[in-house]
């Protein structure tokens, strides 16, 4: 490895370290409110809620989404839900109008294909509601989640309070590739909520995300040019010092993308929809008068493509090139192993232990124990055991997934440095 | 996009910074770091002594093994033969073990460069003594082995390749195939590189040189098998 590369890898070994660390002190500083995790359901007062539905070709799940609004532990009178039908080809319209036949607090807006965030728009101008919730076509939110987002709006009474975030977790995975996001949403769960705590998050999911009408309005509503209206909105508010909290156990259900194929496509307009929003935001870096939000998440999210970069190449490093030179070496003796199978040994040399570079060790040895502490500490916060899909989805989630994810935020990179098709 | 300008002071009065626990992240992660160069640090002095003890170890064995082969040529007394093989076979699979060890040991960071070529030199010296006693020891005592020395550079891009195939025959033939590394990128450091290059007219790598004989490019598998199952006698390994 040449000096830059080994650079970068010290680099993405000491962030990655401070940053874990720092999360962990956040976690001790507010671990007496992880005792009691169970949000209030205890509403006051009831008031007009909004829920904004864009569906776009969503004939297979549609039903069960707005099933899911149907079921919520709401008022019906305080419920004004607005579907919108994005230009779909298939049979959403005829689905959703069958289906809001006799539900007066429900309505259908049917519009050319306009993307997403224009439909939010449309919805937004005609929203009644003091609040507003989106839910995406592909996600069912929890019946207690509505009660419990609006008793927390009413624990808190906080006037720059926008927006009130869920807890997400995938829906009924059924393959490998999907159980591997069931662990993920997991973590993000545990790592939204603590991020809550410093006032810095940079995502309003659009899975049941609840705003506050007034000020979604007062801030010129969705951007109807982003990739990720749902990053770049709660990147605004934060421009605009409003407030962003997790509710904790506020849970939606969503679906995950099963083909590697869909998965890269969802990452790549994450990652480079984050990259654009990182760039549009870059004067919040750093910035003291944003608080932990401008000097730690800021900071985190710009290094984030340094820490990526990093762990490719300490991947490449450990894993690949060793397999492709295994692979080559057998491949001139004819993959005849035999020999390397009956020759083996487990030779314990006090010699090999003394080589071992001790530096490296502490801090890797640090990061994975951390690492495993935060998982543990993730299944707990969600309710959820580890082993709900069996050991099996461990093993690649721990050793490939953050690989695979890797790669695909260094072609987004790759792609984002070449400005190609992204307007600023 | 709309950006519109919202002017009030009190705005942002609830944003804070945590500096208490950026501080003490940034000693726990120095803490870390330290402990990590301290310990490696309390280890160096061990390590050192193991290389020396290592070192002085095979300095020894070779002193054993030409006495013992000094002894056998002097009085024409083959009966110890089995002794010498035996001595001989051990020797050779611990020195590649270990002073590869102490190779990977001295090209460590803090190694000076003219010490890592001092190593160096000395593990080509050595491979190239026992060398010339396996051969010996062979044609005196009837020893079933097969010396082969291999030259090659680090640079090379096919000598990774001839390197695979010579381990995978010392898999299959244990103590019975011999293999000398000899690394030419120090031909310069140590004139007896040039000596025995010279010997044979060495001029590509990599080259193998088995029973007096020159091989040049990378030996295939097939062909390696040929050569090392004509110069052992009734091996049955290669039988089949």
């Amino acid at each position: 490895m040449n000096t830059l590369a080994t650079s970068i890898v010290w680099m993405g070994y000491i962030v990655s370290l401070y940053f874990s660390v720092f999360l962990f002190l956040v976690y001790l500083d507010k671990r007496s409110l992880f005792h009691n995790s169970h949000s209030t359901t205890t509403v006051r007062r009831y008031p007009l809620v909004s829920i904004l539905v864009p569906a776009y070709n969503e004939e297979e799940t549609i039903l069960k989404t707005l099933e899911s609004i149907y079921r919520l532990d709401y008022p019906k009178d305080k419920l004004q839900v607005i579907v919108i039908n994005d230009g779909s080809r298939d049979k959403t319209e005829q689905i959703v109008q069958e289906y809001i036949n006799d539900k007066p607090h429900f309505q259908l807006l049917s519009h050319s294909n306009q993307g997403k965030a224009a439909s939010l728009n449309r919805g937004l101008e005609i929203a009644k509601g003091e609040f507003f919730a989106c839910l995406d076509a592909d996600s069912f939110v929890d019946t207690k989640t509505l009660r419990k987002m609006i008793a927390l709006h009413e624990e808190k009474n906080d006037e720059r309070l926008a927006i009130i975030t869920p807890a997400m977790k995938v829906d009924q995975p059924r393959n490998l590739l999907q159980k591997i996001q069931w662990l993920e949403y997991i973590v993000i769960i545990l790592i939204a909520r603590l991020v809550s705590y410093l006032d810095s998050l940079y995502v309003a999911p659009g899975p049941f995300s609840l705003y506050r009408t007034e000020i979604i309005r007062k801030l010129g509503g969705f951007d109807e040019q982003s990739m990720t209206e749902d990053q770049e909105i709660a990147y605004r508010v934060q421009q605009h010092h409003y407030r962003i909290t997790q509710c904790v156990d506020g849970y939606v259900h969503t679906t995950a993308p099963q083909r590697l194929k869909a998965f890269y496509f969802q990452r790549r307009r994450w990652y480079l929809g984050s990259m654009i929003c990182v760039h549009q935001y870059r004067s919040l870096i750093a910035n003291r008068k944003y608080g932990d939000f401008g000097m730690m998440q800021m900071v985190k999210n710009a290094l984030g493509y340094i820490l990526a970069i990093a762990g490719i190449i300490i991947a490449v490093y450990l894993l690949v090139i060793p397999l492709w030179r295994w692979m080559k070496d057998l491949f001139l003796v004819k993959f005849n192993i035999i020999p390397y199978i009956t020759s083996l040994s487990i030779k314990f040399d006090i010699m090999q232990l003394l080589l071992l570079d001790f530096k490296k060790i502490f801090i890797i040895g640090f990061l994975v124990g951390l690492g495993f502490f935060f998982f543990y500490l993730a299944h707990v916060n969600a309710r959820e055991k580890m082993t709900k899909w069996g050991w099996f989805p461990l093993v690649p989630y721990a050793a490939f997934y953050y690989l695979l994810k890797g790669a695909i935020l260094l072609l987004c990179l790759v792609e984002f440095s070449r400005g190609k098709k992204i307007r600023w | 996009m709309v950006n519109p300008k919202i002017d009030d002071p009190k705005e942002g009065s609830y944003r804070v910074i945590s500096m208490d626990k950026y501080i003490v992240a940034g000693v726990i992660t120095f803490l870390i770091f330290s402990l990590g160069l301290t310990l490696g640090f309390i280890l160096e002095d061990q390590r050192y002594n193991k290389v020396e003890e290592i070192n002085q170890e095979q300095e020894a064995n070779y002193i054993s093994l030409q006495l013992q082969y000094l002894y056998l040529t002097s009085w024409s007394n083959y009966d110890n033969c089995p002794v010498l093989s035996a001595t001989l076979k051990k020797t050779i699979a611990d020195l590649s073990d270990s002073l590869s060890e102490v190779i990977a040991y001295e090209e460590g960071e803090k190694t000076p460069e003219a010490k890592k070529v001092i190593v160096q030199r000395r593990y080509i010296l050595d491979n190239l003594r026992y060398w010339l006693l396996a051969k010996e020891s062979k044609e005196k005592c009837h020893l079933n082995i097969v010396p082969i020395l291999y030259f090659y550079t680090n640079d090379c891009p096919s000598c990774s390749n001839q390197g695979a195939i010579l381990t995978y025959f010392k898999k299959i033939f244990g103590e019975q195939v011999l293999v000398f590394p000899i690394n030419l990128d120090l031909r310069e450091e140590e004139t007896m590189v040039e000596v025995v290059m010279g010997q044979f007219n060495v001029t590509k790598y990599p080259s193998l040189i088995i029973n007096d004989h020159k091989y040049e490019g990378v030996v295939k598998k097939e062909e390696m098998e040929k050569i090392i199952c004509s110069s052992l006698t009734n091996a049955t390994l290669c039988t089949t």
